[in-house]
């Protein structure tokens, strides 16, 4: 008999089909020590574009940078990094495979043995399956960007021919003051020589880049958040122009070329090809963050069933349940573009932009190349539905690190374009970057100040848009039949919702006779002040048996964790984990019970987190957690060491660290929504409480639960060895323990200065996201 | 025989930049050996695009003329349409030629209505940025010519008419009197300096002040021939040792001039655009040829050259002869 057991999680979208989409059995995320395989992080340039290109009004810019140092056959030299247009990359790297090169083909001859045998005759798995042919230009294509638009004075124009929301401040036109003049769209002086402002929805205002000879035109409408250019409206400068009507569907919301995403709007860029703005001075930004998996193929460990069960251990012994990962970026800061509608985030490149890649200019990946047994092979996506999908974020620079980052070229602290050439294709946009000795004269003063002038980008942590479909307009749950099913599923989750925030006296987040909800504007600051600042008035307990105790907490907290328990709010966690079907994001963000759930669970997430300091300080400033537990591992030491045998000291440690970490810690971070958040808060930021959670990171497997939530043991710092206290061995049939290894368990579990776990972003986002808490 | 075959992938872990993917595959059960695989793999970030793009401008700014001959009430407009509502994507019929025109800022309508939009415009070439492939050479900023009009490129409109020669009604005679307005837009919006017409980078962006995105405006009146081109229609002219001693009329336009709250709210802008404009009013001094030239260099310094011809002829009018003297006059 042959058991096959499948449970398939797809996390990280394609990303995770590129290894095995047929019987991938449980997926669990745990931090690894494999961190030398770097890539590189490669320069920034500042490219300026020739008169001719600049001219000609398009420049190709997607190239893949990466550090061939010690690429066997890769043609890279050892001093020197290669751009290289991300398309001929592809090509070469499948090229290679395809002639027996195993450094970059997709799939190794051992993926093809017999040990594979069973899942190729279930599903075979396909062999170097990308064809160059699937490079495309095509926006349909497999590869497909996005770039930045700084300035958009200039390309604002205005029509009748249409309106497309555009209520916008603007000075009247003589056709707004007289009906009497329907063509005359010059502005209207009045007889003191001022002009009109009104805000009549006469025009549509829009945003015009015209064609190139192979891209364009782009239009779209002006976003209303769109400050700088809603500036320029109401200052009168946007032509009257009628266009072609072929593109006036353009104009309407969600239809445009131009997308609207963190401040500033994106343009797509077909095969890497960008189609500049007639508007002048402009300053462009293309840098996405593209992964692909490398593999090294299977390699025997060892074998026999003398370490069965010590094998067995190591894979957490129980089912791995189906959690989101533990990311230090989650999933949702990757996106894809072909799988519409997806909800997307990019990355947003913090203030250390200037100086990112100088801490590893050229990787150290090379390491760890070849170093491991069997071929190493490239992963791709498999073939069909849904498509190859290279996940890719694109990097979001704010307002100051774009500035910062130019100020410091100009300055000689960044090493820009100093080998950046390209010697595969000398007649290459890349063969023309700028030259060092050319850049205070490209950035002069006046031109950076032009761009200074640009309204700060918006950056707002946790920002969500729709690259993809672009469309916010809303349909109906009858469109289609599977988001229906979400419709009908999550309706009653909104009317529990809706009678939580009547109870506890919270605003309902948006007004039901306004269509569309604005999901993203949760206005959480009524629950988030009564959750921070209210009278903490009913009691909770936590903990069980001698470990109870009896917390207070605010009524409204009680509530809502009680809501929380609704089998519905698990299932959304469920179906929100991406990567999520594109009828679920279609639910979410465009019917209008999708969107009141999205609007109210931000609110209620977003204020749940405002008073966790608030019941950590309540609990834990005035009561040393920490010192508390080593005071309990000083009683089971006493206790247990007295023992007469080996065996029975370990079953007595064991049965009395169970009931510790049982009845009272897995107790409070089960508890935790229940008490505000405190624990998570406590452990992943107090001095005592991480060095607490160093602790119960050795001892997760010792909670009688152990359930998929609790996260503890992959907080446990990388210079403390697992083997400190192998609860494995501590644990009932009590094995082959001894004496030496119980006491170094107790000695490290008491030591009151322990190693706490790190403040590093990695650990500190599992436990708890940095800043998460100072939302205001 | 049992079969236990899993599949784990464990160790997942994405940095910034890498996964690690151990894969524990367990075969074997009851009494049967087991053999223990690892796959590792990582995922690896490669970086596409180069980063920051500096798109400089070279797009020559947009010049025409208003000419409204006083002595008879008729108007021509000169210059040629190069921006974008004459460019690719324009659509005008019905409304450009209607009773009330849109456009009217500048009589600039008069130029939309004689473009040939049935031809569509030019493609450009990657290496040089000029026109190519045939296409109209104008509209949608296509057009880099320095030269506009006498010695320079001629365009033809729909009806093969020059954008660049005057109605023939608008030529005059001496002492005719005559007012230019002058228009010029660049492809620049506009451009900012800080209180003190610098760029200080730390000044309060909220504190800048705007100027029509222009360095400079000419205008010359001079007799054909007395005029050389040859300064204007060098590379990189020396505006400081502009001679200007033959010409006619001379009036150079720069520094505040530019400065937006310096033009009248009703002048600073037209067709929705920060078209910089001014009147010139003239009466020609002599019964000959002349050129009428603007010379326009934008912030980014790319300059424009417009000329054009007006002829004056002698004066002509009522001969009034005085047969007791013999004597004659032209009034």
């Amino acid at each position: 008999m042959r058991f096959v057991i499948g449970i398939m999680l797809l996390l990280q979208g394609s990303a995770i089909f590129s290894c095995d989409a047929l019987y991938v059995t449980w997926q669990m995320f745990e931090l690894t020590d494999i961190r030398d395989y770097h890539s590189p992080s490669p320069l920034y340039s500042l490219m300026v574009p020739t008169e001719g290109q600049a001219r000609y009004r398009e420049i190709e810019d997607l190239f893949l940078q990466e550090d061939q140092t010690e690429y066997p056959d890769s043609g890279g030299s050892p001093t020197e990094r290669t751009d290289v247009p991300l398309e001929t990359y592809f090509e070469e790297k499948i090229a290679a495979g395809m002639s027996g090169n195993t450094m970059f083909r997709t799939y190794g001859d051992d993926a093809l043995s017999n040990d594979w045998g069973i899942r190729n005759k279930q599903n075979p798995m396909r062999d170097r399956s990308l064809q160059t042919e699937d490079i495309t230009t095509d926006p349909s294509g497999e590869i497909f960007s996005f770039y930045a638009l700084k300035l958009t004075a200039g390309l604002i124009y205005k029509t009748d021919q249409s309106q497309c929301e555009t209520p916008y401040q603007h000075p009247a036109t003589n056709m707004e003051m007289d009906a009497s003049t329907p063509d005359d769209h010059e502005v209207f002086i009045n007889e003191s020589g001022t002009l009109n402002p009104i805000s009549d929805d006469t025009y549509c205002f829009f945003l015009l880049i015209p064609k190139s000879k192979n891209l364009g035109p782009f239009l779209s409408r002006v976003h209303e958040l769109d400050l700088d250019s809603l500036e320029y409206i109401k200052l009168g400068f946007s032509p009257y122009l009628r266009i072609d009507p072929t593109l006036t569907d353009k104009l309407q919301r969600g239809n445009g070329d131009l997308i609207w995403a963190k401040g500033r709007y994106l343009l797509p860029s077909p095969g890497g090809k960008m189609l500049l703005p007639q508007n002048g001075l402009n300053q462009l930004f293309n840098r996405v963050a593209l992964w692909r998996f490398y593999h090294f193929d299977r390699h025997k460990l060892t074998h026999g069933n003398d370490v069965t069960t010590r094998v067995w251990n190591t894979l957490n012994r129980s089912l791995i349940p189906p959690v989101p990962a533990s990311l230090s970026l989650s999933p949702e800061d990757m996106f894809t573009v072909h799988s519409a509608p997806v909800v997307l985030r990019g990355l947003e490149v913090s203030e250390e932009l200037a100086t990112y890649y100088q801490n590893a200019p050229v990787g150290t990946k090379s390491s760890g190349w070849g170093s491991v047994v069997g071929p190493q092979y490239l992963a791709l996506p498999p073939e069909g539905d849904p498509r190859k999908q290279f996940p890719f974020a694109m990097h979001f620079p704010t307002g100051p690190s774009e500035r910062s980052f130019v100020e410091e070229a100009l300055g000689g602290s960044i090493p820009i374009n100093a080998n950046r050439n390209d010697p595969k294709d000398s007649g290459s946009y890349g063969d023309r970057a700028l030259p060092k000795a050319e850049l205070e004269t490209e950035f002069s003063d006046a031109r950076r100040f032009q761009f200074y002038m640009k309204t700060d980008y918006e950056m707002p942590v946790g920002d969500i848009f729709n690259l993809a479909a672009g469309d916010e307009s809303i349909i109906e749950c009858d469109a289609d039949p599977l988001v229906k099913g979400y419709c009908d599923k999550y309706g009653p989750l909104v009317t529990t919702l809706e009678t939580l925030f009547q109870e506890i006296g919270s605003a309902i987040p948006y007004d039901a006779s306004v269509s569309p909800i604005d999901f993203r504007d949760a206005q959480p600051q009524d629950l988030m002040y009564m959750l921070r600042d209210g009278a903490a008035s009913e009691s909770i307990t936590v903990g069980q048996g001698s470990q109870a105790q009896s917390w207070n907490v605010h009524p409204a907290l009680v509530k809502i964790t009680a809501a929380k328990a609704d089998p519905l709010f698990t299932e959304l966690g469920l179906d929100q984990t991406p990567p999520r079907p594109g009828e679920f994001n279609l639910f979410m963000n465009r019917t209008e019970i999708g969107r009141k759930l999205g609007s109210l669970s931000l609110k209620l997430e977003t204020s749940l987190a405002k008073d966790d300091k608030r019941y950590s300080d309540a609990y834990y400033s005035t009561f040393d957690e920490h010192l508390y537990f080593t005071s309990k591992v000083e009683d089971t030491e006493s206790t247990c060491l007295t023992q007469p045998s080996t065996p029975q000291r370990a079953n007595c440690m064991f049965t009395s660290m169970v009931t510790i970490v049982s009845d009272r810690y897995e107790a409070m971070e089960l508890a935790d929504s229940t008490s505000g958040g405190s624990f998570r808060y406590y452990t992943a930021n107090d001095p005592a409480g991480k060095k607490l959670m160093t602790k119960l990171a050795l001892l997760q497997d010792l909670a009688s639960g152990n359930p998929s939530s609790m996260r503890w043991k992959h907080m446990l710092p990388p210079d403390v060895p697992t083997t400190y206290c192998d609860t494995g061995k501590l644990s009932p049939p009590i094995g082959s323990v001894a004496d030496n290894e119980i006491q170094k368990c107790l000695n490290f579990l008491k030591e009151p200065n322990t190693v706490p776990v790190p403040a590093d972003e990695i650990f500190a986002s599992n436990r708890y996201p940095p800043g998460y808490e100072a939302i205001e | 025989m049992k079969q236990l075959v899993l599949f784990l992938l464990s160790f997942l872990l994405l940095t910034e930049i890498s996964y690690a993917i151990p894969m524990m595959n367990i075969r074997g059960g009851g009494h049967e050996k087991y053999d223990f695989y690892k796959t590792e793999g990582w995922l690896q970030t490669d970086h596409s695009g180069s980063g920051f793009h500096l798109v400089r401008d070279f797009n020559r700014p947009n010049i025409w003329v208003r000419i409204f001959k006083v002595d008879t009430s008729t108007t021509d407009v000169i210059g040629l349409p190069n921006d974008l509502l004459a460019g690719s994507h324009a659509k005008w019929d019905g409304v450009i030629d209607s009773d009330v025109p849109a456009l009217r800022g500048g009589d600039y309508f008069r130029l939309i209505q004689r473009v040939a939009f049935s031809t569509s415009v030019a493609d450009l070439d990657p290496g040089s940025g000029a026109c190519t492939g045939g296409g109209r050479c104008y509209g949608d900023w296509v057009n880099n010519d320095l030269l506009w009009g006498v010695d320079g490129e001629d365009y033809q409109d729909k009806d093969s008419r020059s954008f660049f020669e005057v109605l023939e009604e608008i030529n005059g005679q001496k002492r005719t009197r005559y007012r230019f307005t002058i228009f010029v837009e660049d492809n620049l919006p506009f451009w900012f300096k800080d209180q003190n017409d610098g760029y200080d980078l730390s000044a309060d962006k909220t504190q800048a002040i705007l100027y029509y995105p222009l360095n400079r405006v000419i205008v010359r009146i001079t007799e054909s021939g007395n005029f050389d081109p040859s300064f204007d229609d060098a590379p990189s002219p020396d505006y400081n040792s502009y001679d200007s001693s033959g010409d006619e009329f001379f009036m150079e336009k720069k520094g505040i001039d530019l400065r937006v709250a310096s033009v009248p709210q009703e002048s600073r802008l037209k067709n929705g655009r920060l078209v910089y404009n001014f009147p010139v009013v003239h009466a020609f001094q002599k019964s000959t040829d002349y050129i009428i030239q603007v010379v326009a260099e934008d912030m980014e310094l790319n300059r424009r050259v417009m000329r054009f011809r007006l002829n004056m002829n002698p004066l002509g009018g009522l001969d009034i002869q005085d047969r007791s003297s013999g004597g004659r006059k032209l009034r």
